[in-house]
């Protein structure tokens, strides 16, 4: 019996082809926005996923609330320097100085996750105010729990060499020796090329960007210095690539990297960090553990912000939701449009075919037999653009997944990730996810929203006399 | 049988109302070839659809045998048209889209029977009014002749009781028009099937076993058959009191037999 409908229907669409096609184009339109944007959101959700799944979710990162410590955070580069910062030459001690004061002035606070008041009392190291920040994240890698931690803290310093002839101001970063290894996954990109990794028994050492090497013209063994304070450089980073996923520690080509207690030697204020990192131990309750060290830190008196990675990818897919459901809506509304095509062209056509109603009434046909042949052509006209449509989303969103990946970066991690005193590597592929799910849910509602444009049209039809219907012209 | 007992039907067209009839009696005997004839606006096309259980009367009764119209839902009067009734239309009464094949195929759709079976019975059907060579062909590649044999065809589909027609040579020339009468005849005669022919043309009156005339609304009492064979068939004419009349052939009121009060429009 279906089948016999479905034969029907199919012709009468046949018959009408052009208004036919149109229709189903409204309907094409609709589907294929829809599509296409949930393809493009569910694959931003995803790309963020992984990044945050190269990272690990048993890291907690740490960088201290902003004002609490000077150089708390990444510096960002002034507006009248170069990004990655740059080798001055030509200019007065003063105005350098004066240059340098400025970049960290620039410094972004770490503002994500913060304002959550710790509450329970976890069990926590014993701390007090008189610890510096260093010290309290030693009393916590103390905790069984806590499998390894490492710090960093960046300072903009001036650099001289003789190689040069002016004097350079970068980026500085002192950290803990281990660092890159045990927290590989941030330290991507930070190779060593020549020479050696600095380790905790040195002092005045430093490792220098690939870029940094090349502009001083120093090699192994050379000697640099660093706010006038000599340093022997002990190894060259490789030249940053490109690599997927993850964050690293920032622009490496353009930084040195020395150990902080030298850093220290330089800029005072011990124990400061801007930047750490916590792994728990595995089968650690992560939210337990995060919760306890902002208690442990907020006890020494050192508020600081700290997050793991799945509050910040729950955060970010948080926003990614809002955002993909604001453009579902408007793709909506593109499907209603189709959809009340859909019902004009089934009012039309039970008008035009008033006088076969007539015939086929007369023939036997019962009130539901004539609903359920213009049900089905509705249906069928929503089912065809529902397919046309999902194959039109899923070329759409290729392409312009294709096209995001290749000229933006992503945007919001990016952000989020530097608030986090981080730096997305480079922008996340975007690869549109089209679960099988989305493929039916798309075919399934405009099954259905054919169906149910064809209800009342088909009705009126369904229900025409046999009388009046056969005396229509 | 087909029984039509004081059968009225009013139509409100705004404030006015039309009596298109006014208590129509009459019977119809199995196997009978009876043409209802009258000028237009007779009632005699309303008189059709009540028979054909297209639509339902105001007033009084139509039996299919035992089956009175007038108490049938709209689920019933499909049942009915669509195993007891068979209807042959004027013109364009086929689906444009459907072969001639499968529009013989439509009526046997709606009662449920399986592809093949029906596939069978169609090419017979078609076989039997001559368009065998046909059947793959669209209506508007077949002439008017080859249309109203197909609708005839189809209207056997069901292998009804009735067969309705109504004005079948309307759009015909004069021959195409006299062939689907005599297959009218020839189905009639062969199968013993009830038909009706509504027509306003005189010349097939000659045709039929009888012929039934109406006039604003009634049955004329000249409706007697006055064919070649001057076989006597009984008409069934109301009078005003809903009493029944057989009136003979012999029977020489001229005036319409329903002098219903106010037999006058009031419209």
């Amino acid at each position: 019996m279906l089948r016999d409908y479905l034969r029907l229907s199919m012709k009468s669409l046949r018959r009408r082809s052009l208004r036919s096609w149109l229709t189903i184009l409204g309907i094409v339109v609709g589907v294929a926005a829809v599509v296409a944007l949930i393809a493009i959101g569910e694959g931003m959700q995803r790309s963020v996923e992984q990044q945050f799944d190269t990272i690990g979710y048993n890291t907690i990162i740490l960088g201290e609330a902003a004002g609490t410590v000077v150089g708390s955070t990444w510096p960002s580069a002034p507006t009248d320097l170069p990004a990655g910062g740059s080798l001055l030459e030509g200019r007065s001690p003063e105005e350098i100085e004066a240059l340098r004061a400025k970049s960290q002035g620039g410094a972004m606070g770490g503002r994500f996750l913060e304002g959550r008041s710790p509450e329970g009392a976890t069990q926590t190291p014993v701390v007090s105010d008189v610890m510096s920040s260093m010290e309290v994240l030693e009393s916590l890698a103390e905790l069984p729990t806590v499998a390894v931690t490492g710090a960093q803290r960046n300072e903009t310093a001036m650099i001289t060499s003789e190689g040069l002839a002016g004097i350079g101001i970068l980026r500085l970063v002192g950290m803990t020796a281990s660092m890159p290894n045990d927290f590989p996954l941030y330290f991507e990109g930070y190779g060593i090329a020549e020479g050696r990794a600095f380790t905790d028994e040195d002092l005045h050492v430093v490792v220098l960007g690939p870029g940094v090497a090349a502009d001083m013209v120093v090699g192994i063994g050379d000697e640099i210095s660093i706010q006038g304070t000599p340093f022997e450089v002990i190894g060259i980073l490789t030249e940053p690539e490109q690599v997927s996923g993850g964050f690293t520690v920032g622009e490496t080509k353009f930084s040195l990297f020395v150990p902080i207690p030298a850093l220290e030697s330089l800029f005072g204020n011990q124990g400061a960090f801007s930047l750490a990192f916590l792994e728990v131990t595995d089968g650690t309750n992560i939210d337990i553990a995060v919760q306890q060290v902002r208690d442990t830190f907020t006890q020494a008196g050192k508020p600081i912000s700290a997050t793991t990675a799945s509050e910040l990818s729950a955060e970010i897919g948080a926003t990614l939701s809002s955002v993909n459901l604001t453009l579902s809506a408007i793709a909506g509304i593109a499907l209603l449009v189709g959809v009340l095509g859909v019902m004009n062209t089934m009012y039309m056509s039970v008008l035009e075919r008033t006088r076969e109603i007539g015939i086929m009434k007369a023939v036997g046909a019962k009130d539901r037999d004539v609903l359920g042949l213009f049900l089905i052509e509705s249906s069928l006209l929503g089912l065809i653009g529902g397919a046309l449509g999902v194959l039109l989303g899923v070329g759409i969103s290729g392409l312009a997944g294709r096209l995001i990946s290749a000229s933006l970066t992503f945007g919001t991690v990016s952000q989020v990730a530097e608030s986090a005193g981080l730096q997305a590597a480079e922008s996340a592929r975007l690869v549109p996810a089209f679960s099988p799910w989305l493929i039916l849910a798309a075919l399934g509602l405009s099954l259905v929203l054919g169906a149910l444009a064809g209800v009342l049209p088909a009705w009126r039809g369904a229900k025409l006399p046999p009388v009046k219907a056969l005396r229509y012209e | 049988m087909i029984e039509v007992q004081s059968a009225s039907r009013t139509f409100t067209m705004g404030a006015t109302q039309v009596h298109a009839l006014r208590g129509v009696n009459l019977k119809i005997e199995d196997g009978e070839f009876v043409a209802i004839m009258g000028p237009s606006g007779s009632g005699k096309s309303t008189l059709m659809y009540l028979l054909g259980a297209l639509d339902k009367p105001n007033g009084g009764s139509i039996f299919h045998g035992d089956q009175d119209v007038a108490t049938c839902n709209s689920n019933g009067l499909a049942d009915l048209r669509g195993r007891r009734i068979g209807f042959v239309f004027q013109m364009f009464s086929l689906m444009p889209t459907l072969s001639a094949l499968e529009n013989v195929e439509l009526p046997m759709v709606f009662q449920r029977m399986p592809h093949a079976k029906r596939r069978v019975r169609a090419a017979e059907l078609l076989e039997l009014v001559g368009m065998a060579d046909r059947a793959k062909h669209l209506p508007k590649e077949l002439s008017g002749g080859e249309q109203q044999r197909v609708a005839i065809a189809r209207a056997l589909a069901n292998d009804p009781d009735l067969l309705l027609a109504d004005e079948p040579t309307g759009n015909l020339d004069s021959e195409t028009g006299l062939q689907i009468i005599e297959l009218l005849r020839q189905l009639n005669l062969e199968r013993g099937m009830t038909e009706i022919l509504v027509t306003h043309d005189e010349a097939l009156t000659k045709h039929v076993d009888r012929t039934i005339r109406l006039l604003d609304g009634c049955v004329s009492a000249k409706g007697k058959d006055e064919g070649e064979d001057g076989e006597q068939a009984p008409i069934a004419v109301a009078s005003s009191d809903g009493q029944e009349a057989n009136l003979s052939s012999g029977a020489s009121a001229s005036s319409p037999s329903c002098s219903s009060a106010g037999g006058a429009a009031h419209a």
